[in-house]
């Protein structure tokens, strides 16, 4: 990490949704001077990666590459890609809802979180939520970190007990008629919600269609449709 | 553990916030002290849950992370909190200082490793429960293991959805359980509501369950 770097990061971070990555991909501390004082909490994480590396426990390269695949090579994209081959290929969908561990990983998605995805499927009759109540677990290779709202403490005490006005805060509103069902995935099982597709898809490819599947739709706080 | 972290049901948290649905952090060390917890101690869940209550609530969430990763190190001995203190003293002091630059590709590799690989439930070998079998959550409590039975469901009746396989059980890392989805209907866990009914799922391990009585 360098000056050089940072000097492209002299924004408001409330405001944007860039990172202070630099252009290896990497995440690294902010430099003072460049930017703002660095916070109390930043200086704690130098502080504990310091005294971990110190002890042999972790190595910088080790936690740099953590961040690098957790930022970067995981994310929503991969997610957009599976929800638009689904969206085109009957046969891929229909493995994908059966066996979803086995069905990204024909896409070459996987790793950690990834292991035991279960693909629910929002139709006419039934729109899926995800939430974890207990702390944030999320479908790490399909969807990358989890967006700030959905380890708020609001999202997670609320969606499984008051699903329907969750949703119309994020402006979903759903009808009477259509079963909600709250996934909470406190444990070993990740999930992803297959959302129905926009209207009209007809003569978009498969690139076309994924940049139409956003995040929150992939969670189920958002219809396409 | 039974702390602030089991949340589901809780109220009085205001409204989500909704605007920059995109924005997963603010600033690059909350991904790293996330990675510090993860790469240092392995999961780091059973630390974040024992987080006094008060220190839960009022905390971020990546800073959640960093005080559990501090109390986890300390706590386990894996470092010194003298050396830690030490540190600290060292980054307050100087503001140009950083955490000095270690490479050991034997650990950059496994975390390469355990990023990159699925860890997939095995086959469960014996499962008690059937789909479709009505089964009732256990009310108890454990004050010193992690787990993952939260409050609302205890006491209340559910439906057997899906068996997943066997899973370390949380908190008796050694033993191996069934993880089952169960079906929960939202009157059994709420009473009546302003709105209809919903289907709530959760994935719970066999040792939270029991039979529901004929």
């Amino acid at each position: 990490m360098t000056d050089e770097h940072d000097d492209h990061d002299d924004h408001d971070h409330d405001e944007h949704d860039e990172h202070d990555h630099d252009h290896d991909g990497h995440s690294h501390y902010a430099t003072p001077g460049s930017r703002r004082a660095r916070s109390e909490f930043e200086l704690r994480t130098m502080a504990l990666e310091a005294a971990l590396g110190e002890a042999g426990r972790s190595s910088t390269d080790a936690i740099d590459a953590f961040v690098e695949i957790l930022e970067h090579r995981f994310g929503p994209h991969h997610g957009a890609r599976v929800v638009a081959r689904a969206w085109t290929d009957p046969a891929f969908k229909d493995r994908l809802l059966t066996d979803g561990t086995a069905a990204i990983a024909e896409l070459g998605i996987g790793g950690a979180e990834g292991g035991n995805v279960r693909v629910v499927e929002n139709t006419p009759e039934v729109h899926n939520l995800v939430v974890c109540t207990l702390c944030s677990c999320y479908p790490w290779p399909l969807l990358g970190v989890p967006p700030i709202w959905y380890k708020s403490f609001a999202y997670r005490s609320r969606a499984v007990a008051t699903p329907r006005a969750v949703l119309r805060e994020f402006g979903c509103e759903i009808g009477d008629d259509v079963e909600v069902h709250v996934w909470d995935s406190s444990a070993a099982i990740r999930y992803l919600v297959l959302p129905a597709p926009p209207d009209d898809i007809s003569g978009r490819n498969e690139d076309e269609l994924a940049a139409l599947v956003t995040r929150n739709s992939m969670i189920g706080v958002a219809r396409l449709s | 553990m039974e702390g602030a972290h089991d949340l589901g049901g809780f109220d009085g948290f205001g409204p989500i916030i909704t605007a920059d649905a995109d924005l997963t952090h603010h600033e690059a060390w909350e991904l790293r002290a996330q990675a510090l917890g993860i790469v240092g101690l392995g999961s780091l869940r059973q630390w974040i849950e024992r987080l006094d209550p008060a220190t839960y609530l009022s905390s971020p969430y990546y800073v959640r992370w960093l005080l559990a990763a501090e109390l986890g190190a300390v706590q386990r001995g894996l470092i010194d909190g003298d050396d830690l203190a030490r540190w600290n003293e060292l980054f307050a002091a100087d503001p140009s200082a950083s955490p000095p630059k270690t490479a050991d590709a034997a650990q950059r590799a496994r975390v390469v490793g355990f990023m990159t690989r699925e860890d997939q439930l095995p086959p469960a070998a014996a499962p008690r429960f059937a789909p479709g079998q009505t089964v009732v959550v256990r009310r108890w409590r454990d004050a010193e293991a992690h787990h993952r039975c939260p409050r609302y469901v205890r006491g209340v009746a559910g439906t057997i959805e899906t068996c997943w396989g066997d899973e370390a059980v949380p908190g008796r890392e050694r033993n191996l359980a069934p993880t089952y989805t169960v079906a929960f209907s939202s009157p059994d866990l709420w009473g009546d509501s302003d709105e209809p009914p919903f289907s709530l799922y959760i994935d719970l391990c066999e040792e939270y369950l029991e039979a529901a009585p004929a």
